[in-house]
């Protein structure tokens, strides 16, 4: 074959290659626009989350689309487009933040999400008791306070433990998730670090823990809210249900998390 | 006829300008201002530059070289050595980080490392390493092309009177391929400073520690600070605009010495 191009048909064919760009552009956000419940999820519940939608999806035949990332990363994502029917993040603090400046119209405790201290399985006679964490030569991740829920609350217990000081001279990092924090423990790049119950049963094999003493913080939450943005308040307010229904909490719990009560 | 590519060019100007003016928008000058005079933020602004300077010096020493050597020998294996070294390229920078975590880490090259004084993990050096990654590639593929588009002739010419090897290449083959080995460099210094997948999982985010002007970006959006986080974006943006119009300023100066052609890739 044998095809000459002058130069208008060049920018003809080009002008048409413009015009598919575009036009795949456009059905793609017509698709987005179906009837389909956006879910903001903290990035840390993604496992039950994932299980939990299947048998929502089974049941309602709704359709979900999860959006998964850090809590605050949610909001921030939610505050720029104004879209999203319901929100899970890894912290009560959240939706309370939303509550206060009205965006949610319905919300709900589901399950604690609990810090504990995590250590690589085999540096095992490092870390025997909480206070360890003050031992010479010990390096602590922590995750950033502001960025993570869970730094947060570290920034919390290390202030009621009373070895703060001792504990903040051996961090080594901050994580900006808690995911990136549970992988230098799994590296054994830190000899430990606080991280969720949940990411320790996540990574049985690999890591031991050590429980914390429960006065010296007060446990996130993990709370389901309907956005006030939700289009289908209905729906919206099923699928939250659903998410804090007994099915969910028990799914929760295979995955380290505990129950409310 | 032709003119009529303006318009495409037009548009996509357009969508660059419209992005960052959206941002520039989001913060007022009083904000924008009290957040560049913050300590992290000019933290963060100094160890980017510093970082991404040190991570160009390393890319440009081990991507000139590389380069000239791959243009100017043939072995076998070398096509697959070439695809090699565009491996970093398409990897997507998070993947890369956590590759050069697993290597540098306790678990591979971390102890000996350590035994020798050298850190990378969770240090700033560890950042320079992870930049270094992610720029050389570019830096091989336009000095390698650039390399390449020399006539053979000037080299002949240089050798038959009687010049050293080593300074056929310094004093005929650089300075050829200089204004394309620079397009290079300006493109990968481009890329260590907007880096954040990979300098993230290396050094960590530890702020006014490892935090660079993305990192902090991140850390801020995640904390819901969107002024301070657009703030640091827009500081980053400047400092890049600058820093790449400079370069391409040098580049047009050249322009005028030398009449050297080579592609571009990156």
């Amino acid at each position: 074959m044998n095809i000459q191009f002058n130069g208008a048909k060049k920018i003809l064919i080009y002008c048409l290659i413009l015009l598919v760009g575009l036009m795949s552009l456009t059905a793609s956000v017509g698709a987005a626009a179906e009837q389909e419940l956006l879910l903001y999820c903290g990035a840390g519940l993604r496992q039950p989350v994932d299980e939990l939608l299947k048998s929502f999806q089974r049941k309602t035949g709704l359709k979900v689309m999860v959006e998964f990332a850090g809590s605050g990363q949610l909001l921030a994502r939610y505050k720029a487009t104004g879209q999203g029917d319901v929100l899970l993040p890894g912290s009560h603090f959240y939706v309370e933040k939303m509550a206060q400046q009205g965006q949610t119209l319905w919300t709900k405790p589901v399950v604690l999400h609990v810090p504990v201290v995590a250590f690589p399985k085999k540096l095992a006679g490092k870390i025997k008791t909480f206070n360890d964490l003050s031992q010479p030569g010990i390096r602590v991740g922590l995750g950033d306070p502001k960025a993570m829920a869970l730094g947060r609350t570290a920034e919390e217990i290390l202030k009621n433990s009373g070895i703060r000081m001792a504990v903040l001279g051996n961090v080594v990092v901050r994580a900006a998730t808690v995911k990136q924090l549970t992988m230098y423990i799994l590296e054994g790049d830190v000899d430990a670090g606080i991280i969720a119950r949940a990411d320790v049963f996540q990574n049985k094999n690999k890591l031991g823990m050590i429980e914390i003493n429960p006065a010296w913080y007060k446990p996130e939450i993990v709370t389901v809210a309907v956005l006030k943005s939700s289009k289908q308040p209905k729906q919206a307010k099923q699928l939250a249900a659903f998410l804090s229904s007994p099915e969910a909490i028990e799914t929760f719990g295979r995955y380290g998390f505990l129950s409310v009560e | 006829m032709e003119r009529l590519l303006a318009i495409p060019l037009f548009l996509f100007s357009l969508v660059v300008i419209g992005v960052i003016t959206a941002l520039a928008t989001q913060v007022s000058i009083s904000d924008l201002l009290a957040a560049i005079c913050q300590a992290e933020t000019f933290f963060a602004l100094q160890f980017s530059i510093l970082i991404s300077c040190g991570a160009m010096v390393l890319a440009v020493s081990l991507g000139v070289s590389s380069a000239y050597f791959l243009a100017r020998h043939q072995f076998t294996g070398r096509w697959l050595l070439d695809t090699l070294l565009d491996i970093p390229l398409v990897m997507p920078p998070l993947v890369a980080g956590v590759g050069l975590l697993f290597l540098l880490g306790q678990n591979l090259l971390g102890q000996p490392l350590a035994a020798l004084g050298i850190r990378f993990i969770f240090t700033p050096l560890g950042a320079v390493a992870a930049q270094t990654f992610i720029a050389t590639p570019i830096v091989i593929r336009n000095a390698k092309a650039a390399f390449e588009s020399i006539d053979p002739g000037y080299e002949e010419a240089a050798k038959t009177v009687g010049l050293s090897p080593l300074r056929v290449f310094l004093q005929i083959n650089l300075p050829l391929a200089g204004r394309s080995i620079l397009s290079g460099i300006i493109l990968a210094w481009a890329r260590t400073m907007g880096e954040f997948g990979a300098t993230l999982m290396v050094a960590g985010a530890t702020r006014l520690r490892t935090e660079t002007l993305p990192i902090a970006v991140y850390l801020n959006i995640s904390s819901g600070e969107m002024g301070i986080a657009v703030s640091c974006a827009l500081t980053l943006l400047g400092v890049a605009f600058s820093l790449l119009l400079a370069l391409r300023l040098i580049q047009r100066g050249e322009r005028r010495g030398l009449p050297a052609k080579g592609g571009q890739f990156g």
